[in-house]
């Protein structure tokens, strides 16, 4: 139990091999019980509210990796930003988990399981690293490798993650599809962000992320992005889109559903989260 | 394995235990401090019933480790109402008819009375929301969701 | 006065004081105060804690325990197996099929091999990681339409049929010949978890005398206590079974896991000397428990032009995994049920229960009826299509009514309501309107509306012999104790029997406890399944209370100077009919009855008369009496991606007589989203026999954010054998909801899924297909 942020990357630095770090342990402590995850030392960073905070600097947005689920609520509201944690929030977990279950916590278990995961891709995002001897940053599709598998260095902390706060000419979705309504982990999901250029006419900046790749972490689309970086937003240019995912998409199967279904959801996905888009910029 | 001692609140007393780093805080309550009213029905946060609420926030008992309940406040059933001094949740649960099996009623008199004091006045789709972390197999919800929109009545009557 | 007109005269009063009313249950307060009444919160503190180890294959030969690692453990008490089972290695449900521990064979995963018991769960679960199994795999069967093929593996030596039966009535190829039009579909149902919210648990200890005592979670105390007689080689009378408050069962509770459970502790602490309890963990639970037979049902029709049914002819084919639990019977009322609640004057049936080497399925509400009534049900919605009839007019047209006959040729009573259901249900949800409204959606969004019948005939009919023992005590406090072996676990049964009695005795409900079910202060009375604690129970309730009447009346009169038909009892007094100023308090004469020696216990006995029909070709009564209903669902279907978004159910069920309409609504309401998780989103997946997501995180029950609005009508036509007229109601719920969605997913997009659940995947492959 650490008492501040030195007092644990001290630790960690004396121990890295040994040490599972663990925030809202939402995903870990169940692992531990069924024994998927030796765990001889833990270090909880759940106190370490140095870490809990949502700023805004140099245009950026910074979310400390303690930050809560549940203290991301009060981010919503009807900016880009603002409408894309709406979109996401409601279907997390339940409140329940919302409580507990940390931003730092969902970035690290690194699966398409994580909702946040397509968000903070959409936005660009970085995460910053800190161990005892300093900090790093590494751009979240970097920093997330293989399922399970982040670039986390066994001495280091993931402190925060920001990303440029999106500008009011831009927009963003997330549509996740589920079995349900709630306590339910996506069979398929979409991100999308749009950035208009400065007479709002056509895309300048298009990110988007999908989910239940044959990767089995979301990722970047990024041959479909640069399909419609230039492009007008009408139905035209969103058809066209939907259209260029056929050949890039490598879905899984599994028993929740099957890749075909997967690969009509998530067309389906896609074009919602881009009308959506396209329906919040022209709200503005 | 290291064990810590850690201090903390529950139903209005305080504690100070010596805890080992991998025990829930579930265990803590059930096994340690005998608050049985917290169930254990999966061990992996799908269905609420191990719901204690932790610095007015509901949370599942069984995925926060006992360390981390360090310096918190805790309510569980027992720290609800009493048998001749109900709370309006309970009462209307037991009017509505809410209880069937029992097993999740404890969390869900719990998500029902940490809603009415955030949000004395919710509409059923906020009780829906507030209830939807604690599973439920016999009464299907409807009568639970009655019985909080009923209690509220009570409680935000009693503070006009 | 007779005994039987006593009651009758009860039962036909014109007013109740409590029949009919929303009455609190009697141990509603111990809940929502969440005191330690499960059995987890009242085991000793110094019990063992016992894991199991499981078997992690669907069907291999065992060659080797390997158990020695785990009996070095510090803190590891006991180390099972098979060998160490004092008396019969055996723990089955109906068909002598199962061994409570397996030592030579595993035929599906999650079957128990050998058991630890420890000071602390930690070590108890480190120690059982530590036993080891060699197998020999074996090929397995992993469906039951395999298993039927002549050249099939078997999974028992003697063949893989666990039950055949049929229904013969008339001629069916006579009955195709008069047919204008014939269907054929076949239909799929899948395995469903009860996902009760607390799992299996069984604690036991020995007492002082030897004799064993048990606690356990579970619905059928004395079939526990056989199991484990047999299992430690004692005599029943030297085991004693209670039930603890049981957090939800819905039928598996009822099989094989409370014997498990309870004779695994018992063997422990015979071995120990210690108190030992078994709890599962939940995906212990969902893979080793019995769950809802998944069927392959294929349904041939005939109907006439004008809609009249002619010919019926069903293959019913179900799983029930690797051991039969309680298989054969649920084969049974799902055979009789094939047809639906309509006259079919030609009839044929075949019904087969398989084994395969997935995991068990058994008891689980509705007991095939929700199988068959999804088949049946969305068959006449296709038959109605085929013949551009309404769906509507075509049920009106054949459904069951007094005076017409069942698929088994049973004569349909007055107490049919039927079409009152049907009627009631359609109007309160505005049907007509609705249709209408939503075949104008356009857009990606459509909303469709749909309806199925049912019938479900009450009790065991021939599965079992149908009786009830109910024991009343008045204690000297004058406070009236029903004590039964028939159990509740979130029905609120028990507590309508104690509505039942204070109705008989005309006392109000506060003076009235429930004891414990308990084998040793009870009788052996049934099993607490079929719905029958109201129907059966409350007519033994009904006898129990009017014997004590009887006697505080005797009592009375003496003390009142008059006969005793002229007494009554009322407000807590009992007086003259004819002059309530003479009136002596309640509680004086349970005093001077205590005075007098005049005993205050009494038993009530009730069997159901026995249900006379024919085996060979089931022709006859097949059950006393049904419960009758109709369910309309109507959907949102988002057409793009298949989700199924249920927007309003509308119920309507014959209870014949409600006893506390706050419970029956209760089961209605729980039934109906049970019964909507069966429909759109629960299916425990067997991949290769094992158990892909036994998880309450992947198998998908409702939330609360997942509910329909709902309304639900009680209609009362009573029944002729419940007290009161009353009905069984505790299942009948489940029947139907699957099968009105998939009609109101039809309605909606045009086109079918013929197996549940009805997934979005599978909703927009079938409109897909249609394109």
């Amino acid at each position: 139990m650490p008492l501040n942020l030195d007092d644990a990357l001290g630790y960690l630095e004396g121990n890295a091999s040994e040490t599972l770090p663990v925030a809202g342990a939402t995903d870990l402590l169940p692992r531990i019980k069924r024994k998927q995850i030796v765990a001889n030392n833990l270090i909880d960073l759940s106190g370490l509210s140095e870490l809990r905070y949502i700023k805004r600097k140099d245009g950026r947005i910074k979310i400390g990796a303690l930050t809560t689920i549940a203290d991301l609520e009060a981010e919503k509201d009807s900016s880009a930003w603002g409408r894309l944690v709406s979109d996401v929030i409601g279907g997390f977990g339940s409140p329940n988990i919302r409580s507990i279950a940390t931003v730092g916590g969902n970035i690290c278990a690194a699966s398409s399981s994580e909702d946040l995961l397509p968000i903070f891709l959409i936005l660009d995002a970085k995460v910053k690293t800190i161990r005892k001897s300093g900090t790093r940053e590494v751009p979240l599709k970097e920093f997330i490798v293989a399922k399970r598998k982040t670039a986390l260095g066994g001495d280091e902390i993931l402190a925060e993650v920001s990303f440029p706060e999106p500008n009011d000419r831009s927009a963003c979705s997330f549509q996740k599809l589920g079995m349900r309504n709630i306590l339910i982990i996506a069979l398929a999901s979409a991100a999308a962000f749009l950035e208009m250029d400065d007479k709002d006419s056509r895309i300048k900046n298009a990110r988007i992320a999908l989910n239940r790749l044959e990767a089995k972490i979301p990722q970047r689309a990024e041959n479909v992005e640069k399909e419609i970086a230039g492009k007008e937003l009408n139905e035209r240019t969103i058809d066209s889109v939907v259209a260029r995912l056929e050949d890039d998409l490598a879905l899984t199967s599994d028993f929740r559903a099957s890749s075909q279904y997967r690969q009509e959801a998530v067309k389906v996905l896609l074009r919602r989260a881009l009308v959506n888009c396209q329906q919040r910029i022209l709200r503005k | 394995m290291a064990k810590h001692l850690v201090k903390f609140n529950v139903n209005g007393k305080d504690h100070a235990l010596v805890v080992e780093s991998t025990e829930r805080l579930l265990d803590v309550l059930r096994d340690r401090l005998d608050l049985k009213g917290v169930k254990e029905g999966c061990g992996t946060g799908d269905c609420g019933t191990c719901t204690v609420i932790m610095d007015g926030r509901l949370v599942n008992s069984c995925l926060v480790l006992a360390v981390q309940a360090r310096d918190k406040k805790i309510i569980t059933i027992e720290g609800v109402g009493a048998r001749e001094r109900l709370h309006p949740v309970q009462k209307a649960f037991m009017k509505y008819g809410a209880a069937q099996c029992g097993f999740c009623t404890p969390a869900m008199v719990l998500a029902g009375k940490n809603l009415l004091d955030h949000n004395p006045n919710p509409s059923k789709e906020e009780i829906k929301e507030a209830i939807s972390g604690v599973l439920c197999r016999c009464t299907g919800y409807y009568k639970i969701i009655d019985a909080i929109h009923d209690a509220a009545k009570e409680t935000s009557g009693a503070k006009s | 006065m007779t005994e039987t007109a006593a009651i009758q005269k009860v039962s036909e009063a014109q007013s109740f004081t409590l029949i009919g009313k929303r009455i609190q249950r009697l141990d509603a307060l111990d809940k929502v105060l969440g005191l330690p009444l499960y059995t987890s919160d009242i085991a000793p503190r110094d019990a063992l804690r016992v894991k199991v180890v499981r078997s992690t294959v669907p069907h291999a030969l065992i060659k080797r325990i390997n158990t020695e690692a785990a009996k070095e453990m510090p803190g590891v008490l006991a180390v099972l197996t098979a060998e160490d089972i004092p008396g019969i290695n055996e723990a089955y449900a109906l068909l002598p099929d199962r061994p409570l521990l397996a030592s030579k064979k595993v035929r599906c995963q999650g079957e128990a091999i050998a058991v630890v018991a420890a000071e602390d769960l930690d070590t108890a679960e480190e120690a059982a990681t530590r036993i080891s199994i060699d197998y020999e795999r074996l090929p397995a069967v992993l469906s039951p339409v395999e298993a039927m093929k002549p050249d099939s593996l078997l999974v028992h030596d003697n063949g893989n049929i666990a039950k055949y039966l049929r229904v013969r009535k008339g001629d069916v190829k006579e009955g195709f010949r008069q047919a204008d039009v014939v269907i054929e579909n076949t239909y799929k149902t899948q395995f469903q978890d009860p996902a009760a919210l607390e799992p299996e648990v069984g604690m036991a200890w020995v007492e002082k005398d030897g004799s064993i005592t048990c606690v356990g979670s579970m619905q059928t105390p004395f079939y526990v206590q056989a199991g484990v007689a047999k299992v430690l080689g004692l005599s029943p009378d030297k085991v004693r079974v209670i039930q603890a408050t049981t957090g939800g069962a819905f039928g598996p509770k009822s099989d094989e896991m409370p014997v498990d459970t309870c004779a695994i502790s018992a063997m422990v602490a015979q071995r120990t000397g210690k108190p030992a309890i078994l709890a599962y963990a939940r995906d212990e639970s969902m893979i080793a428990h019995t769950k809802r037979h998944p069927f392959v049902i294929t349904l041939k029709t005939g109907a006439k032009n004008d809609g009249s049914l002619t010919a019926s002819e069903a293959l019913v084919v179900s799983d029930t995994g690797a051991y039969a639990s309680l298989g054969p019977l649920v084969i049974i009322r799902a055979c009789f049920h094939a047809t639906g609640p309509y006259v079919v004057p030609h009839v044929k049936t075949d019904a087969y229960c398989m084994y395969t080497n997935n995991t068990m399925a058994g008891s689980f509400r509705g007991f095939g009826s929700p199988q068959v009534h999804f088949a049946a049900e969305s068959q006449m919605d296709e038959l109605a299509k085929k013949l551009d009839i309404d769906p509507l007019d075509l049920r009106f047209k054949n459904m069951l009514r007094p005076g017409t006959l069942t698929a088994t040729s049973q004569l349909v009573d007055e107490a049919c309501s039927l079409e009152e259901c049907t009627r009631r249900a359609i109007e309160a949800s505005g049907w007509h309107k609705k249709r209408l409204e939503f075949s104008r959606d356009r857009g990606p969004f459509r909303r469709g509306i749909g309806i199925a019948l049912m019938y479900h005939g009450n009790s065991l009919g021939p599965e079992g012999n149908d009786y009830a023992y109910v024991h009343m005590l008045i204690k000297p406090d004058a406070k009236i104790v029903v004590r039964t072996a028939l159990t509740e676990y979130g029905t609120g049964a028990i507590s309508g029997l104690a509505q039942v009695a204070a109705e008989t005795l005309g006392l109000p409900i506060r003076l009235f406890e429930l004891d414990r079910p308990d084998t040793a202060s009870c009788q052996e009375t049934g099993p607490t399944v079929a719905s029958r604690v109201m129907v059966i129970g409350g007519r033994a309730t009904q006898i129990a209370a009017q014997k004590l009447k009887d006697k505080l009346l005797s009592v009375a009169s003496d003390y009142l100077h008059c006969d005793p038909s002229k007494l009554t009892i009322r407000d807590e007094q009992i007086s003259r009919i004819d002059d309530p100023g003479q009136a002596v308090p309640f509680q004086k004469i349970v005093e001077e009855c205590y005075k007098k020696h005049v005993s205050l216990t009494e038993t009530g006995y009730y069997t159901a008369p026995k249900c006379e029909f024919e085996n060979e070709n089931s022709q006859g009564t097949t059950y006393l009496q049904y419960t009758y209903g109709a369910v309309v669902a109507e959907v949102q279907v988002d057409t793009e991606l298949g989700v199924v978004k249920p927007i309003k159910i509308t119920a309507a069920y014959d209870a014949g007589r409600a006893i506390n309409p706050l419970s029956v609504e209760g089961q209605i309401e729980g039934g109906t989203i049970q019964g909507l998780g069966y429909g759109l989103t629960e299916q425990l997946i067997h991949l290769g026999g094992m158990v892909a997501n036994p998880t309450l995180g992947d198998y998908y029950i409702p939330t609360s954010l997942d509910i329909p609005e709902m309304k639900t009508i009680i209609v009362e036509y009573p029944g002729a054998i419940g007290p009161f007229g009353a009905k069984a109601m505790g299942e009948p719920p489940v029947d139907l909801p699957a099968a009105a969605l998939g009609n109101a997913i039809v309605n909606a997009t045009g086109s079918r899924v013929f197996d549940l659940p009805l997934t979005a995947e599978k909703v927009l492959f079938a409109m897909k297909r249609k394109r």
